[in-house]
C-alpha cells in the first residue's frame, strides 16, 4: 500500500488512512520521509485514519526528527480519538504540533 | 430630559427593582412637585402598593382592581389627570381613610408590558403653584411608568428563572437519589446488567437485581404509569417493596400478587406499574419468571430463535385480586432481555418487531449478546419516554465466576494478521460492555504485545505462530500472548524512560501504562515466551465494568 503525496508550493501533505499497524508502516514510514525531502512544510494528514499502534508512531516521530534536522517543520493534522489516544499514551500528544484539519495546518505554513 | 435617562438607565442596570423604584419615584416626586407618589401592581385579585414615598407608607396596603381612579387607568390603560379628588366620584378613599393621608390631585399612568396592564404609577398631591398637575407632568410620568413596568418585567423574569432553576437542582437530586437505587454494577459475575436513561431528570421506570441468601438473584425490571416526581417516587416504592419480599422469600408470582394488594390499599388512584420479576439461578442457568401487563420478555437463542414471555395478569395497581403464572426458562444457550416501552415505541425506536431481528441477528452473528447500554441508545432518537433494559446472560455469568476463556485464538505470527486479531478481540470486550475508550485502549495493549513477537521474539514475519487468550475471573481480564519462538532474555523486556522521542519501547510503555499488571515468562519446556497482561474491568462506572 503507497499513501499519496500532495504538494503545494513548498508544503506536502501526507495523507495515511485506515489502520496504520505493524502491516502498513513501513508505507507510511516511506511517505513521510519522502514527503520530508521534498517540501519545508510538511502536514500528515491523519483524519480518516481508524487505528494507530506505536509502530505508526513511531514513523511520525522520525519523520519529526527528520524534519527538524533539516530545519523543516512536520505537523498533524485531523489526528481522531483513536490516534490522539495513542499520542497520550506514548506522551507524545504535547509534541507534535496538531491542527484540527489540513486547512488550518495549511494556514499555519503560509500556503 | 437627563433625570429620565437617567431613570431609565438605573432600572435597566439594576435587578433590585425595589430599591431603584423607590429611588426613582422619590426622584420623580420632587421634580414634579410631588407630595407622594407610589407604584400599584395587580396582584391576588387587587393593586397592591409595591412602592411608594411620601409622608405615609403603604408599601402592602391594596386598592380594589376595577374600582376607583386606579383601576379605571388599569383598565382603559389611559393615563389621568385629576385636579380635585372630591369631583370625582371613582375615587377611592379607603386608603386615605386608613392612612390619614389627604388626597387632593393625582397623576395615574397605567404599566404596560407586551400588551398587558400589570399595575399604575401614581403620583399625588402638587405641592407648588396651583397645586394642579400640567399636562407636561403626564409626559414626564409617562415615561417613567415604562422604565418602571420593564424594570419590574425583567425582575419578574429574573425571579421566574431563579425558581426554575431551584425546579432544575431539585430534580437533578431526586435523579441522583433515584440512581442510587439501581444496581450500580452488574451482578452474578457480570451475568446480569441493566441499564437505565431517564426522559427527565427523573425516571419512572427501574431495574433490580439482588443476590438472595441461596446464591440465586432476584431480579425486576417495571414502568410506572406516568413520567416525572410522582411515577419517580412510586418507582422508588414498587422496587423497594418488590426486593423486599424477594429477600423474605417469596417467589415471583405470589411477589407481584403480594406486591398487587400492598399496592391497591396505599398507591394513588389511576396510577399502575407494569412489572417483570423473577429469580435466576446462575449455577443452573434456569430463570422462574413471571409478568404483570409488562412487555413480553424475550430469550434469544444463540442461533436466532426467540421466546416470549407474555404478560399473565395485569399492571400492579389495576384490579384487588389476581394471580399471575410463573414459567421456568432454561437459559443454556440463550439470553434474557427485558427492556421497557421507551426502546420500542416512539421516536426513533424499532419498535418489537424490529428489536427482535436485531437481537435475532446479532445471536446468530457472532453469538454476542447485546449490550443493555447500546440498547437503550436505540430508542434515544424520541426521548420522549424513560428507557431501560435488563439482561440476564448465563455464559458471561459463567465466565465471570467460574473463570472462564472468553477467547482463544492462533495466527501465524505476521503483521498481516494482527489486523484480524484485533477485530477478534474488539468483538469480545465489546460484548463485555466496556466503554469504547477502554476497549480501544486494550486492543492498541494486545496489539503492542503481538506485535512485540512479531518483530523481536521471531524477529521475522512467518516464522511460526502466536496464540492470544483472553479471560475474565473475578473482575480481573487477562490477556495471554504465548509463541514458540527461542526464548528471550527478559532483561529486554523493559520499557523505556525518558525522552518520548527516543524510538523504541513505544510499545511496552503503552501496555504498561494501559493494564494493571503484566509479566513475563518462559514457556515450559524452554520452548517459546508467555506474556501475560491483567486490568481489573469490575466494580466502577455504573452499570459498566470500571476502566
Amino acid at each position: 500500500m503507497a499513501y499519496p503525496l500532495r504538494e503545494q508550493g513548498n508544503c506536502v501533505t501526507v495523507v495515511l488512512d485506515g489502520e496504520v499497524d505493524l502491516a502498513a508502516s513501513p508505507a507510511a514510514r516511506e511517505a513521510i520521509l519522502e514527503a520530508v525531502s521534498r517540501g519545508r512544510h510538511v502536514i500528515v494528514d491523519l483524519s480518516t485514519v481508524e487505528y494507530m499502534d506505536s509502530s505508526g508512531v513511531a514513523c511520525l516521530v522520525e519523520g519529526y526528527q527528520v524534519a527538524r534536522k533539516k530545519g523543516r517543520r512536520l505537523v498533524l493534522a485531523g489526528a481522531g480519538q483513536a490516534v490522539m489516544n495513542v499520542l497520550a499514551l506514548a506522551r507524545l500528544d504535547r509534541v507534535f504540533p496538531l491542527f484540527p484539519d489540513t486547512a488550518a495546518a495549511a494556514r499555519d505554513c503560509g500556503a | 430630559m437627563t433625570l429620565v435617562a437617567e431613570a431609565t438607565q438605573a432600572f435597566a442596570r439594576s435587578l433590585d427593582v425595589d430599591e431603584t423604584l423607590r429611588n426613582t419615584i422619590a426622584r420623580f416626586s420632587e421634580y414634579l412637585h410631588a407630595e407622594a407618589g407610589a407604584v400599584f401592581l395587580v396582584d391576588g385579585g387587587r393593586l397592591v402598593c409595591a412602592s411608594c414615598v411620601g409622608p405615609v407608607d403603604i408599601t402592602g396596603q391594596s386598592l380594589p382592581l376595577h374600582s376607583g381612579i386606579a383601576g379605571r387607568v388599569l383598565d382603559r390603560r389611559r393615563p389621568e389627570i385629576v385636579h380635585d379628588v372630591r369631583r370625582e366620584p371613582a375615587f377611592e378613599a379607603s386608603l386615605d381613610r386608613r392612612t390619614g393621608f389627604v388626597t387632593r390631585s393625582l397623576i395615574c399612568v397605567p404599566l404596560v408590558v407586551h400588551d398587558e396592564a400589570i399595575g399604575v404609577l401614581e403620583l399625588v398631591n402638587r405641592r407648588e403653584g396651583s397645586g394642579r398637575f400640567r399636562e407636561r407632568d403626564l409626559h414626564l410620568a409617562r415615561v417613567l411608568a415604562s422604565a418602571a413596568a420593564l424594570a419590574i418585567h425583567n425582575a419578574r423574569m429574573v425571579a421566574s428563572l431563579l425558581e426554575k432553576e431551584r425546579i432544575e437542582r431539585e430534580l437533578h437530586m431526586a435523579r441522583s437519589i433515584q440512581q442510587a437505587l439501581l444496581p450500580a454494577e452488574p451482578g452474578a459475575g457480570g451475568g446480569l446488567a441493566g441499564c437505565n436513561v431517564p426522559a427527565t431528570e427523573v425516571s419512572g421506570d427501574f431495574f433490580d437485581y439482588v443476590p438472595l441468601s441461596d446464591g440465586r438473584w432476584f431480579f425486576s425490571l417495571g414502568d410506572v404509569s406516568g413520567k416525572g416526581t410522582n411515577a419517580a417516587l412510586l418507582m422508588a416504592i414498587v422496587s423497594s417493596l418488590l426486593r423486599c419480599l424477594a429477600r423474605e422469600g417469596l417467589s415471583p408470582a405470589p411477589l407481584l400478587a403480594h406486591v398487587n394488594r400492598e399496592f391497591m390499599e396505599t398507591a394513588v388512584r389511576g396510577m399502575f406499574v407494569t412489572v417483570v420479576a423473577g429469580v435466576y439461578d446462575p449455577g443452573t442457568a434456569r430463570v422462574r419468571i413471571a409478568n404483570a401487563g409488562h412487555l413480553p420478555a424475550l430469550v434469544v437463542r444463540n442461533d436466532g430463535r426467540i421466546e416470549e414471555i407474555p404478560a399473565s395478569g395485569p399492571p400492579v395497581g389495576v384490579l384487588e385480586r389476581v394471580a399471575y403464572e410463573e414459567v421456568e426458562i432454561d437459559l443454556d444457550g440463550g439470553v434474557l432481555y427485558l427492556f421497557t416501552d421507551g426502546i420500542v415505541e416512539g421516536g426513533a425506536a424499532l419498535g418489537v418487531a424490529g428489536l427482535r431481528a436485531r437481537l435475532a441477528r446479532a445471536h446468530r452473528d457472532g453469538g454476542h449478546p447485546e449490550d443493555p447500554c447500546r440498547l437503550v441508545e436505540l430508542g434515544a432518537g424520541g426521548r420522549k419516554d424513560d428507557r431501560t433494559v435488563l439482561v440476564i446472560d448465563p455464559r458471561r455469568a459463567r465466565a465471570g465466576v467460574a473463570g472462564g476463556r472468553l477467547l482463544e485464538s492462533r495466527i501465524r505470527a505476521s503483521p498481516d494478521a494482527l489486523r484480524q486479531m484485533r477485530r477478534q478481540l474488539r468483538g469480545t470486550l465489546a460484548a463485555l460492555g466496556l466503554s469504547t475508550m477502554t476497549v480501544d485502549r486494550l486492543v492498541l495493549a494486545v496489539d503492542e504485545a503481538l506485535s512485540n513477537v512479531v518483530r523481536h521474539a521471531y524477529g521475522a514475519p512467518d516464522r511460526g505462530d502466536l496464540v492470544l487468550r483472553v479471560e475474565l475471573q473475578d473482575g480481573w481480564l487477562r490477556f495471554v500472548v504465548e509463541d514458540e519462538a527461542p526464548p528471550v532474555d527478559p532483561e529486554r523486556i523493559r520499557p523505556r524512560a525518558g525522552d518520548p522521542l527516543e524510538p523504541g519501547g513505544l510499545g511496552l510503555q503503552c501496555i504498561e501504562r494501559i493494564m494493571d499488571r503484566v509479566r513475563f515468562t518462559h514457556r515450559e519446556g524452554g520452548r517459546g515466551n508467555r506474556f501475560v497482561m491483567e486490568k481489573r474491568i469490575m466494580g466502577g462506572e455504573r452499570g459498566l465494568p470500571a476502566t
